[in-house]
């Protein structure tokens, strides 16, 4: 297997070399037989990353030791899944990882159906297997995945128990998807330009691909956070961690340029900078893996000094640099033609206005996670910013980004007059008005608080309106039952009707977000046996401390009950389990979970007379992210499903003559 | 004016105005990154800020108060400079001798130094051994595991 | 330590031989010439645009986010433009607007409309 195994990289390499050069040479000399071998190169080195995939797999799987790489991501008892999940638990099975998934896009779009005959198709292999190379090199030069020891081990240093759970599971799955998704828009770009057409056909397709890859990037970042609540017993699932932030400004570009693009498809404007955007996220993605295998951030990571980081920070430069000059060498092509802003109460100025909050959300990351490296080089202490600096520059941004997603909708393309939108305004805003006195009434104190819900109250009557004045305008020019009219209006309109499911599926987060971090309430406590601890409506009684065996794990756990206003709901257990193979041992919460709030109790420490120290939790509304989660999945899978090309979007034109 | 222009304008100022949101935020939520030795050197000097500073743990030295909650121990750097730490709050996990830990806070009396926040961060003799070949990601949970106390 | 077993030597053979067979064949193919074809790469006429615009506008009134002088003001902008397309397709080629043409070509796009909506409604 190891033959195989190493013999599929380095074939993989030589392909990916080949069918670039042979596509390149094709498309120079006009030989369509060249481009189709270099087609079906891309699909033998989708065959070459498959089979090192499931050559490490396998390995994994059969846990043979004398691999470094099972040896130290592994052991024998772990079962099946974790064994399997350890292909992305280190470097190289990652970086693996990661060129599987891109070599799997490449050949979806080799191949796409959709795709078939259309002249970029060479182009755009052609920038993926670039990337692909480079993906390869490191593999079979920088971070080599089988690589064999000199001594059978008996066993293996087993697997972080961290990341022994279902989230884990899936977590770095859908975070390398979106990653490697970021790849995708970044080559239609590049192959756009190169042939000098942005047709509408290309936008679809674009925005497609990138909605994907904004799925995949969503649900990452959201799993991420729940496994880091569930898992980590400190309560919160958001950190501003460098890690966490390499994944997050990705994010909000994508975001952005998905809401620009619409300003370009109908208004032909913004061209640049919608290109901008695409070569700015796909960078982002390239500048996170510099920042989290890189070592140059002090935090508790404790990233190791190893160069892989560099590489990635070259090649970033070397793409940025290549997007740069085909962009300044087609500059004036995508200048001409552009479009012209109407009026200042239009769709694409309030999409402008969403734009600019995002990129400069994004810009706020950027500037937090490397302000140690920049002052340390201008100043030459480091100076750290923390979640405190985040928050106090986020919340505001988001807050006021939630506000124009909330007006989007009252507003028209093209212009909109400043009394219609009086008219719209003037009951969304007396309702939240009405509903942020009412939480003032209700003993809301909280400035922040009380604007967010405001806004949020406002977001969902806005979207209700529009989804009720869409249908009653739909009768009316088709006179069919409601629900018929509802149906028809979303299938015939996904994209729009998808994305205000996304809204909604955000304003739900937010409201999660906004309960969690005002109103959530933490003590800590020492208790003796048979004593109680009282949170809020809670009552916890500790009953006893006892120990169990699982496996070669030993488990410690405290038994409580817990009361909630006097009605007895359970006996829960949090736990501090012990490894037998891991030197740390991790805590288990308990957790109670409701609509309104959750109860998280960890089991901190114990004493030898049987006292043990637990801190608790209440954390607000922490059910409403998960929700809104769900939601913003189906709305951008609803956007996406199905969608027919042929459908033909508006456009546009500006003021004409014959008018003027 | 063309429109153009004047969105143009709108957005540039929009942009200052973000630029202008993160200085002001820069300074009042942001600390400084210390040896352990500069700290003892100048406590006087950095008294008022907010400052994270590394040492390894002196196993011998924790005192751990549960009626308080509150942990007290020594932490030493390389070249046996000592710091004298109190933390109201929980041990993290792995808390042995030579961990590397990561304490945010202020500096206290002479030689004390007063942690909002103590993490640790991984001394597992499994990543000791080849750095190499480590992925950072694995340690995620070690940040995030640290109670962060208000 | 390295397990150069024939298994494993087999399962390389293959994958060697099975991508370069792959990346051969094309070559020995028969050549069709380089060219563009843009058949998927739709570009819907100028007159279906404009019928999704006025469409749209339409809509929009309907839902109220356009004043009934915004509506007019566009409506008529758009729908001179269908008329100046339609003309060019009809092949009339006339400098200045006659009153009773422009009146047949409204009623044209009219009827355009209802057969594009009817279009829209039952695809």
């Amino acid at each position: 297997m190891y033959l195989v195994g190493n013999a599929s990289i380095y074939i993989g390499l030589i392909l990916a070399i080949y069918s670039t050069v042979i596509i390149m040479f094709g498309i120079i000399t006009k030989k369509q037989k060249l481009v189709d071998s270099g087609k079906a190169g891309v699909l033998a080195v989708f065959i070459c990353t498959l089979t090192a995939t499931g050559v490490m797999l396998y390995l994994l799987a059969t846990s043979q030791f004398q691999y470094e790489y099972v040896r130290d991501y592994t052991s024998s008892e772990l079962p099946l899944l974790y064994k399997l999940s350890a292909l992305w638990a280190g470097n190289s099975g990652s970086l693996l990882l990661w060129t599987f998934f891109l070599t799997m896009y490449t050949v979806m779009i080799a191949f796409s159906r959709k795709m078939k005959g259309n002249p970029m198709v060479p182009y755009i292999s052609a920038i993926l297997l670039t990337n692909s190379i480079f993906f390869f090199f490191i593999l079979g030069f920088v971070a080599k995945p089988f690589v064999l020891l000199d001594q059978i081990p008996v066993e293996g240093r087993g697997l972080n128990p961290m990341l022994q759970n279902p989230g884990m599971i899936v977590h770095p799955v859908t975070l390398y998807l979106g990653y490697v998704g970021l790849a995708v828009p970044f080559a239609f770009a590049m192959a756009a330009l190169i042939l000098k057409n942005m047709d509408d056909y290309w936008i679809k397709m674009t925005r497609r691909w990138t909605i994907i890859a904004w799925l995949f990037l969503s649900l990452g970042n959201i799993l991420g956070g729940q496994w880091a609540y569930v898992e980590l017993g400190w309560g919160g699932y958001w950190a501003w961690d460098p890690v966490e932030n390499a994944s997050f400004m990705p994010w909000l570009t994508t975001t952005a340029f998905l809401h620009s693009v619409m300003i370009q498809e109908r208004k032909n404007m913004l061209k640049v900078w919608n290109i901008s955007l695409i070569v700015i996220s796909y960078a982002l993605t390239l500048f996170g893996t510099f920042l989290v295998r890189s070592g140059v951030l002090t935090s508790v990571h404790a990233f190791a000094d190893s160069n892989l980081g560099m590489y990635f920070l070259l090649f970033m430069g070397v793409a940025v640099i290549g997007a740069l000059y085909v962009i300044m060498s087609r500059y004036n092509l995508i200048k001409r033609s552009a479009g012209e802003f109407q009026s200042f109460i239009s769709k694409e100025s309030s999409f402008l206005i969403n734009n600019l909050l995002l990129v400069g959300a994004a810009f706020a990351v950027f500037w937090g996670t490397i302000f140690p490296l920049v002052s340390e080089a201008v100043r030459g202490t480091k100076v750290t910013v923390g979640i405190p600096f985040f928050n106090k520059v986020e919340a505001p941004i988001l807050l006021s980004m939630m506000f124009v997603m909330a007006v989007c909708p009252l507003l028209a393309w093209q212009r909109s007059s400043m009394k219609n939108l009086q008219k719209n305004f003037l009951l969304p805003a007396f309702l939240s008005i009405a509903a942020m006195t009412l939480m003032v009434m209700m003993g809301l104190q909280k400035a922040w608080a009380v604007i967010g819900y405001g806004v949020i109250v406002f977001l969902f009557i806005t979207h209700y309106l529009e989804f009720y004045r869409g249908v009653r305008a739909r009768r009316k020019m088709t006179s069919e039952m409601p629900p018929v009219a509802l149906y028809r209006l979303m299938i015939k309109n996904r994209r729009r009707y998808g994305g205000y499911v996304v809204h909604i599926g955000i304003a739900f987060i937010a409201m999660g977000i906004i309960g969690s971090q005002n109103y959530d309430i933490e003590t800590m406590k020492t208790l003796k046996l048979g004593e109680s601890l009282d949170v809020e409506d809670y009552r916890i009684t500790y009953e006893g401390l006892d120990q169990r065996t699982e496996d070669i794990n030993d488990i410690v756990f405290a038994n409580l009950t817990v009361f909630k206003n006097g009605k007895r709901l359970g006996v829960y257990q949090p736990e501090k389990v012990f490894y037998g193979n891991w030197e740390e041992p991790s805590s288990e919460v308990a957790l109670i979970s409701s609509v309104a709030e959750d109860l998280y109790i960890v089991l901190s420490t114990w004493e030898e007379d049987g006292t043990a120290t637990f801190i608790v939790k209440v954390n607000p509304m922490m059910n409403w992210i998960w929700l809104g989660s769900i939601l913003l999945v189906i709305g951008s899978l609803f956007a996406v499903w199905n969608g027919k090309y042929q459908n033909i979007t508006p456009k546009y034109t500006g003021v004409t003559k014959e008018v003027a | 004016m063309k429109k153009n222009t004047l969105v143009m304008v709108g957005g540039f100022v929009f942009a200052i105005a973000i630029v202008f949101l993160l200085m002001a935020a820069t300074p009042g939520s942001s600390g400084i990154e210390l040896k352990l030795k500069d700290l003892l050197e100048n406590q006087e000097k950095y008294k008022d800020d907010f400052v994270t500073v590394e040492g390894l743990l002196v196993e011998d030295s924790v005192k751990w108060n549960s009626q308080k909650i509150q942990l007290q121990f020594d932490v030493k750097d390389a070249e046996g400079n000592k710091l004298h730490v109190i933390f109201d709050g929980v041990k993290p996990d792995n808390f042995s001798e030579g961990v590397i830990v990561i304490l945010q806070g202020h500096t206290g009396k002479k030689n004390t130094f007063m942690a909002e926040s103590v993490k640790t961060r991984c001394p597992s003799k499994y990543e000791g051994q080849d750095m190499e070949n480590y992925d950072p990601e694995l340690h995620e949970d070690k940040l995030n595991q640290a109670p962060d106390k208000k | 330590m390295e397990d150069f077993s024939v298994v494993s030597m087999i399962f390389t053979a293959i994958l060697t031989l099975g991508c370069i067979f792959l990346v051969l064949v094309p070559l020995f193919g028969w050549d069709s010439y380089f060219t563009v074809k843009t058949s998927n790469s739709f570009s819907p006429n100028e007159k279906e645009v404009l019928m999704t615009t006025l469409n749209e506008i339409e809509f929009e009134y309907n839902m109220g986010k356009l004043s009934k002088k915004d509506y007019m003001e566009l409506k008529k902008q758009y729908e001179l433009q269908a008329a100046a397309v339609m003309k060019n397709e009809a092949g009339i080629v006339e400098t200045s607007f006659d009153q009773k043409l422009l009146d047949d070509v409204e009623k044209e796009i009219q009827q355009a409309m209802l057969q594009y909506k009817k279009n829209k409604g039952e695809s």
